[in-house]
């Protein structure tokens, strides 16, 4: 909310987001909803946390988004071996200059993809923490810059426990929003499988913006103007959740922080350098829900998503937007 | 954008709804104070916990569980026994109410308990109010009822979101009751808010015109509560008066009465109410003896009482006196008078001789009365005391024929402490010195012979010995009698301190009664203010005076004397200060005014309120509302016929053109003013705002916004030019940042445009879009 900007500032920031809209769009078929939702993570700088079953194109929305963007990209397959220093590097000693080295590990890109995130170690999962949060890891008491923009995609799978460790509230609270793929409509299905492609590596798409024009666009999502009533709204939303007795507990004020640059960022996507009721409305649910958890608890994960997204979207059409 | 304004959370509705129990909880329980029931203790434990408790709500959910289960127990037991000990129902049941007001407030409530609440302030708000008929009935009342509206309100919004609020205590330990407070100035919708007030104040206006229609009855006498709840006198006019308590009324500055006067030109310069006379001297003060309470009639109800002695009949000036409660049982009265009326049947005593009138005990709320041929001058004729007493001057031979100075204590062995009475027991004796010591009798003796005035008349001496006292004393009402053995009196006449009224009243009276004068000594009122506001006169306990009245052989009569400095000794009989008018007394204008007036228009209109003047102010009101027709229509009248003639005045250019240009200005004026100049003056507004509600530009595109919303058929159907990039600039200037603010002017302009556009596009057979 600083200093107003052009309108210039404004189309050029829309049309790169609609470049990019469109090259994911070219790859990821009926997903429209899901492509503008990681692009509003995207511009708010947060990370993103996609749940569904596996087979339903969670990779490739990630690598798309990193391809269409002139950004490095980095896989890691998370499984319960796996150790912190495979995530964030290690110093090594070199023989040659008699010195240990960091070895940066696969986390210093800037779209990272955490496959199956929860197949690893609660420490494993807890070594994304600090580069989450602040860009940054810290090895021997040295902090070593990510990636700028930096955001993790991670993906996890809701249904097959086995072998499994649920991420911790602090770690879910690190994600901006958590999103579901769900199946396709048939006619995009028919059309995937029309297509030859058989894995995303395969997938050519050429880079449609550049890592600056996206700083910029994170520069000018935090410009994005926002009017007293919007932030009362996004304050009600936010304590109507720590009064209602289902939940166990309320959103933090981190979630609250999250819906507000969520909704610049959505504001920005629609061109706009303002944001409106709506903005904040549709992204209730996938930035706060994951950060919810309900006093009696479900025993089917899918269920109880189902079921706080359903009182989230209750409390939102009970309190009355500003007019 | 689904509602057009944001409402109150749960959480929110439940402090509102705590807050405002606790409020109309004080508020109830503290008209208790106007009554004389005893029930400083629970008024005192509501005083001190309720408000802490509305303010911490927290409290409330910390009390313990057995705190709740003994406090029914606990309540019943107290009510039990306060019935079964003092007898009393009604003070008993207001102060079991208050026990369950208490509990109520301090406990957390729900629907029914909320109910409870405001039942149990009704009750004790409408049994003191009928008890006390103050003034301050109608503000409890109208908030109580605004309160209880509020609160009713409130129970409704929240009980149709939620089941139960008692077992909501989330947020209670985070009540900030200014952000409250502000959130209601966010819901508050003015429009909402003005429809209530209007409904209110309708309800008010429709409550009072059936005041004005009803039969009047005295609501006192006809409900059990009248007599129950007494209030004892403030003030502490009584037959047996003691030097200094007069004095200690003084100190009050409360209101003792008012009197309305239909002529206020008839007003003497000098206001003398006389409430008691005292003819026993007891060596501490004066009181009444047992014979002069003897003369008082047996009590009878009736509304009109005659006087048959005022020497006024002639004289038409009516006054109708509101005495407030707990001054006195004596009514004030200036001398004799013709008539006395009461609004209703009113038992009452009255000793013709003395011009007293009394009714049976102290009244626990106002009583209105009016009097006419009521007697001004400070003379009271008494035919029968000079019928029977013929009093000549102490040292004359016929006084020796009267009184038996063998008896006296000079002269008598017998007693040697004072002086014998001249009549019998059962007799009023104005020149009794009983409390009188030998000692003190000799001192008096040489102060009369000092004096002078030996063979004089009664007012004469009075005279002298009126400018003697002043000349010895000062006035002041600090004063103190000096220490020592002996006569009050007389050691203060030895001395040179400075005295009050009493003092200087009770010494001439002594002095008089010496020098063989019948005297008797009367307290009540002296003065008063002319009230602008209401037209009355403002009589304060703070008047309350003591003088003494001296018997005048010559002309057969009671003459008041007021030795106090300042005072004219003897009442002036010339015409223009028996009738000197209300501009010559002093006046009141300050606030304290207002509030007297805003109280003897209560007493005017409300209590006092008979058949008589209610059929006064009916024909009053019709008069009136006939007037201001008249005066309307006439106006009109007028006004139309200028029209009309101006129009047949030949027409020529000149005011062809001035007509024309006059039409043209105010088209042009209205014009303008709907196209830009309210929004120019929006946007000027919106500058100096400081937030969405007071930022006009916002809220009018909010209001441009709901339009187009309620038009969402018509978009479906048609979409003319430009309306998405209209609706666009419409929410930047609703949510957008004021830098990037199209000209709000344009703006709504061009909304109006396509909205009209969208509409006309609707109506059948339009060609348009």
């Amino acid at each position: 909310m600083s200093d107003h900007y052009s309108a210039n500032q404004l189309s050029v920031a829309r049309e790169s987001l609609q470049k990019i809209r469109v090259s994911m769009r070219g790859t990821i078929k009926g997903k429209d909803t899901v492509i503008d939702q990681v692009l509003i993570a995207l511009v708010a700088g947060g990370h993103v946390l996609i749940e569904d079953l596996p087979g339903v194109g969670k990779t490739t929305l990630a690598y798309a988004l990193a391809r269409s963007m002139d950004c490095v990209f980095s896989r890691i397959q998370f499984t319960s071996d796996l150790l912190p220093s495979d995530v964030t590097g290690v110093a090594i000693y070199d023989e040659t200059i008699k010195e240990f080295v960091f070895k940066k590990g696969p986390v210093f890109a800037n779209i990272v993809l955490a496959d199956e995130i929860n197949r690893a170690t609660p420490k494993t999962q807890s070594s994304l923490l600090e580069v989450m949060d602040r860009g940054k890891v810290t090895v021997d008491g040295q902090a070593h810059a990510a990636g700028t923009p930096f955001m993790v995609l991670a993906t996890q799978n809701p249904v097959d426990y086995e072998g499994t460790f649920p991420l911790p509230e602090s770690q879910m609270d690190r994600f901006l929003m958590r999103l579901h793929m769900g199946y396709p409509q048939a006619a995009d299905e028919l059309e995937i499988l029309r297509s030859a492609r058989t894995g995303y590596d395969s997938i050519a798409m050429d880079p449609v913006v550049t890592r600056s024009e996206i700083l910029q666009l994170q520069k000018l999502a935090e410009q994005v103007f926002i009017e007293e009533t919007v932030l009362d709204y996004i304050l009600r939303i936010v304590s109507a959740t720590r009064t209602e007795e289902d939940f166990r507990a309320g959103v933090s004020v981190r979630g609250g922080l999250a819906l507000k640059h969520a909704a610049q960022s959505r504001a920005l996507l629609e061109g706009r350098d303002f944001v409106v009721p709506e903005d904040v409305a549709a992204l209730v649910v996938p930035v706060l829900a994951h950060r919810l958890t309900l006093v009696r608890p479900v025993s089917d994960g899918m269920e109880e998503r189902r079921m706080v997204g359903a009182i989230l979207k209750r409390i939102v059409s009970s309190l009355p937007a500003p007019v | 954008m689904e509602s057009p304004r944001p409402q109150l959370s749960q959480i929110e509705l439940q402090q509102l709804r705590w807050f405002l129990g606790g409020l109309i909880g004080i508020v109830s329980a503290w008209t208790v104070f106007y009554t004389e029931v005893d029930a400083m203790l629970p008024l005192g434990v509501i005083t001190l916990t309720v408000p802490v408790f509305v303010v911490y709500p927290v409290l409330s959910q910390a009390l313990p569980a057995l705190f709740h289960r003994l406090a029914f127990p606990f309540i019943v037991s107290v009510f039990a026994l306060d019935l079964w000990g003092n007898r009393q129902p009604l003070p008993a049941m207001i102060r079991l109410d208050l026990m369950l007001l208490g509990y109520r407030c301090l406990s957390p409530r729900g629907r029914r308990e909320d109910l409870q609440l405001i039942l149990l302030a009704l009750f004790v708000v409408v049994v003191t109010g009928v008890s006390t008929i103050s003034p301050a009935f109608v503000v409890q009342i109208l908030f109580l009822t605004g309160a209880a509206l509020g609160l009713l309100l409130a129970v409704t919004l929240s009980e149709s979101r939620a089941a139960s609020l008692a077992d909501n205590v989330f947020g209670w330990e985070q009540v900030s009751w200014r952000d409250l407070l502000r959130r209601l100035w966010a819901t508050a919708d003015i429009r909402v808010v003005a429809l209530a007030g209007t409904l209110f104040c309708g309800v008010v206006l429709l409550s009072a015109l059936l005041f004005l229609a009803l039969p009047r009855f005295e609501i006192s006498n006809d409900f059990f509560i009248g007599g129950q709840i007494n209030k004892s006198s403030r003030t502490g006019f009584s037959e047996n008066i003691l030097f200094g308590e007069l004095n200690k009324i003084a100190q009050d500055s409360g209101m003792a009465f008012a009197v309305d006067v239909s002529d206020p030109g008839a007003l003497p310069a000098e206001l003398y109410w006389r409430m008691l006379v005292l003819d026993e001297y007891s060596g501490q003060g004066f009181r009444a003896s047992a014979g002069l309470r003897n003369s008082f009639s047996p009590s009878r109800e009736k509304s009109v009482v005659h006087g048959g002695i005022g020497r006024a009949r002639e004289d038409r000036t009516v006054w109708t006196i509101y005495y407030q409660p707990g001054v006195s049982r004596y009514l004030p009265l200036m001398g004799g008078f013709s008539r006395l009326y009461f609004g209703a049947p009113q038992s009452l005593s009255q000793s013709p001789a003395l011009r007293i009138a009394a009714l049976p005990s102290e009244p626990a709320q106002m009583v209105g009365y009016r009097v006419e041929g009521m007697d001004t001058d400070g003379v009271l004729r008494d035919r029968l005391f000079a019928r029977e007493h013929i009093l000549p001057a102490w040292d004359s031979p016929r006084a020796r024929m009267f009184f038996n100075h063998a008896a006296l204590p000079r002269e008598s062995a017998e007693d040697e402490t004072s002086v014998g009475r001249a009549g019998g027991g059962s007799e009023p004796n104005f020149l009794e010195l009983n409390g009188v010591a030998l000692g003190d009798l000799d001192k008096l003796r040489a102060w009369v012979t000092e004096i002078g005035g030996n063979g004089a008349g009664g007012p004469e001496f009075a005279r002298s010995a009126g400018a003697w006292l002043q000349a010895r004393h000062i006035y002041s009402l600090d004063s103190t009698t000096p220490a020592g053995e002996g006569d009050v009196i007389v050691r203060w006449l030895d001395s040179r301190e400075p005295g009050h009224c009493e003092l200087f009243a009770g010494s001439m009276v002594l002095l008089a009664r010496v020098a063989g004068h019948p005297t008797r000594l009367v307290t009540g009122f002296k003065g008063g203010v002319w009230n602008s506001t209401s037209g009355s006169i403002t009589v304060r306990n703070s008047d309350a005076h003591a003088w003494c009245e001296i018997w005048d052989e010559e002309i057969g009569s009671w003459v008041r004397i007021d030795a106090t400095p300042g005072a004219q000794i003897t009442p002036s009989n010339t015409a223009a200060e028996i009738k000197a008018g209300a501009s010559r007394m002093e006046q009141d204008t300050g606030w304290s005014a207002r509030l007297d007036g805003v109280r003897v228009f209560w007493y005017r209109r409300i209590v006092n309120f008979d058949q008589t003047a209610q059929l006064e102010l009916v024909r009053g009101t019709k008069d009136q509302l006939r007037t201001i027709m008249l005066a309307v229509r006439e106006l009109v009248d007028t006004r139309l016929r200028k029209l009309v003639e101006w129009f047949w005045q030949p027409w020529r250019f000149l005011r062809i053109s001035v007509g024309a240009a006059s039409l043209g200005v105010i088209v042009a004026g209205v014009w303008f003013w709907r196209r830009s100049g309210r929004f120019w003056w929006m946007d000027w507004r919106s500058l100096r705002s400081g937030s969405y509600r007071q930022d006009p530009v916002r809220r009018e595109a909010s209001r441009w916004l709901s339009r187009l919303q309620s038009r969402a058929d018509l978009l479906v159907e048609s979409q003319p030019p430009g309306l998405v990039e209209t609706r666009g600039r419409l929410l930047r200037l609703r949510y957008g940042s004021r830098e990037g603010w199209a000209p709000p002017t344009e703006v709504f302009n061009e909304a109006r445009r396509q909205l009209r556009m969208l509409v006309r596009a609707k109506r059948p057979n339009s060609k348009k879009i």
